[in-house]
């Protein structure tokens, strides 16, 4: 951490961010001035989206400079962060950065760094494209930072454990686990005592990785800040309740960014509820996401992050969209357990309770509670070869859910690699099951 | 019949065991996999069941698992459903991956009759920041299998059931030792299937058995053979072909460190005062799966048993799709290499299709590494 660090970091971060800001005003006024495509199903795009475009872009770009400044943390997507946030981690997310991979169609090739490496093709495409993003050192954000610090949290799967363990051999830095039992109905006392006593050796470890001490009121004002977020992330799913939705699942998984890689900063909440007011707005004016929406569905698991546009077209070419899914409606659904009063004991109750960490029958009552708020005709099971806690039960899922009257398809695909993804066969299936849904 | 070829047989067909268990009026508690003490259910009277799949390609379960899941879950999963396991008063899985996750969930909803119960042990192995939490877990397991056998489990059965199955570890050490003589007067193929059987049977009838078994080899004369004296690692291997397979292409398996076979009793349950801490310290020292952290534990495991067995090369049989030991493989393979020990790592299914390829694979590298 020197003056010439300290330099860089202000700097490159100081003229990126004004870059950004320009482009975002430029990105605005692009979407108040430019006329709606009559030929398109869609609304216009929302007018938060050039702010968001900002903020995720503004985390990688702090993200370049990050290590020559400040001290960097790996986490998962599920862990528990508000503590390296008070502490004044920069955080990166693994996960989030093969998504933004997949989404720029990087995926496969950086599959393939990886199989090359030694890596099984079977294992998830996340860490094969993380894994090869690393050892290539090609990745579309220009550079990550090289962490100090490695927090691994076992509530959405166990090939997080697997997959930092890697990458703790290849940086050689510390790992902290975050071991969480896995919860069939509501978690046993002695889980949550051992959640929060992992957390708490998680946070001395963090601290002297830091070199300082935490404080306990930032860490109460960051975990504030992280259920209100959550809070008002929620209320951004729930709009989509309306009929028609003003936002719809295609779009909340690009939205979702803030909400899992900035929870707990101020500038998080202030989106958010910016956003709410635009879907209120669109709410009052009778606006839906879709020109025409005719069919309305659940999406379970992940997306496929190299599809996303193709998929929502061929949706809308029938009126159909996506109104909820359990994946974003992960984010929000715990908010009522975060407590900033009791941050450490809340965290563990809070990190315990992932849909991902819990049987497959809470994530089916999921699933048909979704169906039944959002006023959904069907849901579609993305069968994601990589991710094996959501994606095994899904069979068994379907049927329960047809015998409870809601059509279900099951589609086989990847959320990253797209040579698991048979386009044509799962444009034919997702036809015929719209054909089938009455509306 | 030699005490090898009655062992043998009983690895064929260990659910005999059961059924004959079973047919005395006993019950069988079936368990999956490492971090579950067998002392508990023995404790209470019945019969550990360590379950074992057949190669058989996937049937009924296939309606229930992607087919990009473990082959070995879904085989245990096809037994269950075709009533293949309807000997089973209760089935214990302990908390390792994923798919075992969801095992406990689809069998809860399909094979009401055989009541699951998983054991949730903690993941994160060695130290003992998990100690109330584990021994807690262990405590409602111990409640769990009380309820099941209708009988109470006192601290006194569990010290010695703890005492019989560290006789057991011991002697299946004792026969291990013998594979470090040059030539072992054991293959690797027999090894598996004695520990197949021995983990089948009722503790205090394979102690004797194991004995009579020492007796037997030390007499036994082998042909010497100059083939590289090779290791064999992996998740589980529940069918000797693989390592006849290696053997027939010239290599000496002299060590395995599998799930079902070394890591089940290379540790022995250190005394303590109350039984309960001892099962624990002794689960809690078992960092020898790859589903376990931390790695570098089973890492550090691999390499003594490679300078123990004065092992030339080693394979590492990773069953498809085995997570936990598809992310490990590229660790161990350059921990192992970087001691100047070979190692291919194969990818294999759980039937026995696809053998061929697997030969000819195998074939190359017992070459290579003879040269």
């Amino acid at each position: 951490m020197s003056i010439e660090g300290a330099l860089r970091y202000y700097l490159g971060t100081g003229i990126g961010k004004g870059v950004l800001r320009f482009e975002r005003l430029r990105n605005e006024w692009r979407l108040r001035h430019r006329a709606p495509k009559t030929s398109s199903p869609f609304s216009p795009p929302l007018s938060t989206s050039p702010w968001l475009k900002e903020l995720i872009s503004r985390h990688y770009l702090t993200g370049r400079y990050a290590d020559a400044h400040r001290k960097v943390a790996w986490v998962t997507s599920g862990a528990p962060v508000e503590f390296l946030k008070a502490l004044g981690y920069y955080l990166l997310y693994p996960e989030n950065h093969g998504a933004v991979c997949g989404i720029r169609r990087r995926g496969e090739e950086l599959c393939q760094a990886a199989e090359e490496a030694g890596y099984s093709r079977d294992i998830c495409s996340y860490a094969r494209t993380d894994l090869g993003s690393l050892l290539s050192g090609r990745t579309p954000v220009g550079r990550l930072p090289k962490p100090d610090l490695l927090l691994c949290c076992t509530n959405i799967c166990q090939t997080v454990l697997f997959w930092y363990r890697v990458l703790a051999a290849h940086f050689r830095v510390p790992l902290v686990i975050i071991d969480t039992p896995f919860i069939y109905s509501t978690a046993p006392a002695h889980a949550v005592d051992f959640v929060q006593r992992q957390l708490e050796l998680g946070v001395e470890t963090a601290e002297r990785v830091a070199g300082r001490s935490i404080d306990p009121a930032e860490l109460e004002r960051v975990t504030r800040r992280s259920r209100e977020a959550v809070e008002l992330w929620m209320r951004v799913l729930e709009r989509a309740r309306h009929v028609p939705a003003p936002i719809t699942a295609f779009d909340e998984f690009i939205h979702m960014g803030p909400i899992v890689e900035m929870r707990g900063d101020r500038a998080t909440v202030d989106y958010y509820r910016a956003l709410l007011a635009t879907l209120d707005l669109r709410i009052a004016r009778g606006t839906g996401a879709l020109k025409q929406e005719r069919i309305r569905l659940i999406w379970d698991n992940l997306p496929i992050w190299y599809r996303m546009r193709g998929l929502s077209e061929l949706l809308a070419r029938h009126g159909a969209t996506l109104v909820a899914s359990t994946y974003t409606n992960a984010w929000g659904e715990l908010a009522a357990l975060i407590d900033p009063s009791d941050p450490m004991r809340s965290a563990a109750r809070v990190y315990l309770h992932p849909i991902l960490n819990r049987g497959t029958g809470h994530k089916l009552d999921t699933i048909q509670r979704l169906a039944t708020d959002y006023a959904a005709h069907g849901v579609i099971l993305h069968s994601d070869r990589s991710c094996k806690p959501y994606s095994v039960g899904q069979m068994d899922q379907r049927e329960r859910l047809s015998a409870r009257g809601i059509p279900a398809l099951l589609l086989e695909a990847d959320h990253n690699d797209p040579r698991a993804f048979a386009d044509e066969q799962a444009e034919n299936r997702i036809q015929a099951f719209l054909e089938m849904i009455p509306s | 019949m030699s005490t090898l070829e009655r062992l043998q047989s009983i690895a064929q067909n260990p659910a005999r065991v059961a059924e004959r268990w079973k047919a005395d009026g006993g019950k069988v508690l079936g368990y999956r996999c490492l971090y579950l003490p067998e002392e508990i259910i023995w404790a209470a009277g019945m019969l550990p069941y360590p379950l074992y799949g057949t190669p058989e390609p996937v049937g009924l379960a296939d309606a229930y698992f992607q087919s990009c899941t473990c082959e070995f879950i879904r085989n245990l999963f096809d037994h269950a459903l075709s009533d293949r396991l309807a000997f089973l008063d209760g089935l214990a899985l302990s908390n390792t991956c994923d798919v075992v996750r969801r095992l406990y969930d689809m069998w809860s909803r399909h094979v009401p009759a055989t009541p699951v119960y998983l054991v949730n042990n903690p993941q994160k192995l060695l130290g003992e920041a998990n100690r109330d939490y584990f021994m807690e877990e262990l405590r409602r397991f111990r409640a769990r299998m009380e309820e099941i056998a209708g009988r109470e489990i006192t601290d006194d059965g569990l010290r010695d059931a703890i005492a019989l199955h560290n006789r057991t570890r011991a002697l299946l050490r004792e026969l291990y030792a013998l594979r470090e003589q040059d030539p072992p007067p054991l293959t690797g193929a027999e090894a598996l299937e004695i520990c197949m059987a021995v983990t089948v049977l009722p503790a205090d009838h394979a102690d004797g058995l194991l004995t009579e078994l020492l007796a037997e080899l030390r007499g036994r004369q082998v042909e010497p053979s100059d083939g590289p004296r090779i290791l064999v690692t992996g998740s589980m291997l529940d069918h000797p072909a693989l390592i006849r397979m290696v053997e027939e292409e010239g290599g000496v398996v002299v060590i395995d460190d599998l799930c079902n076979t070394s890591r089940t009793f290379w540790h022995r349950v250190e005394d303590d005062p109350d039984p309960l801490t001892a099962l624990y310290r002794f689960l809690n020292s078992r960092a020898l799966c790859a589903c376990m952290h931390p790695v570098e534990a089973r890492i550090e495991h691999v390499l003594e048993l490679v300078d123990t067995y004065r092992v030339d090369a080693a394979i590492d049989f990773n069953l498809k799709y085995c997570h936990p030991f598809l992310y490990e493989a590229p660790l161990l393979k350059e921990r192992l290499e970087a001691e100047d020990i070979p190692v291919t790592v194969l990818e294999v299914g759980h039937d026995l299709s696809g053998h061929g390829q697997l030969r000819t694979r195998i074939q190359a590298f017992i070459e290579m590494v003879s040269v």
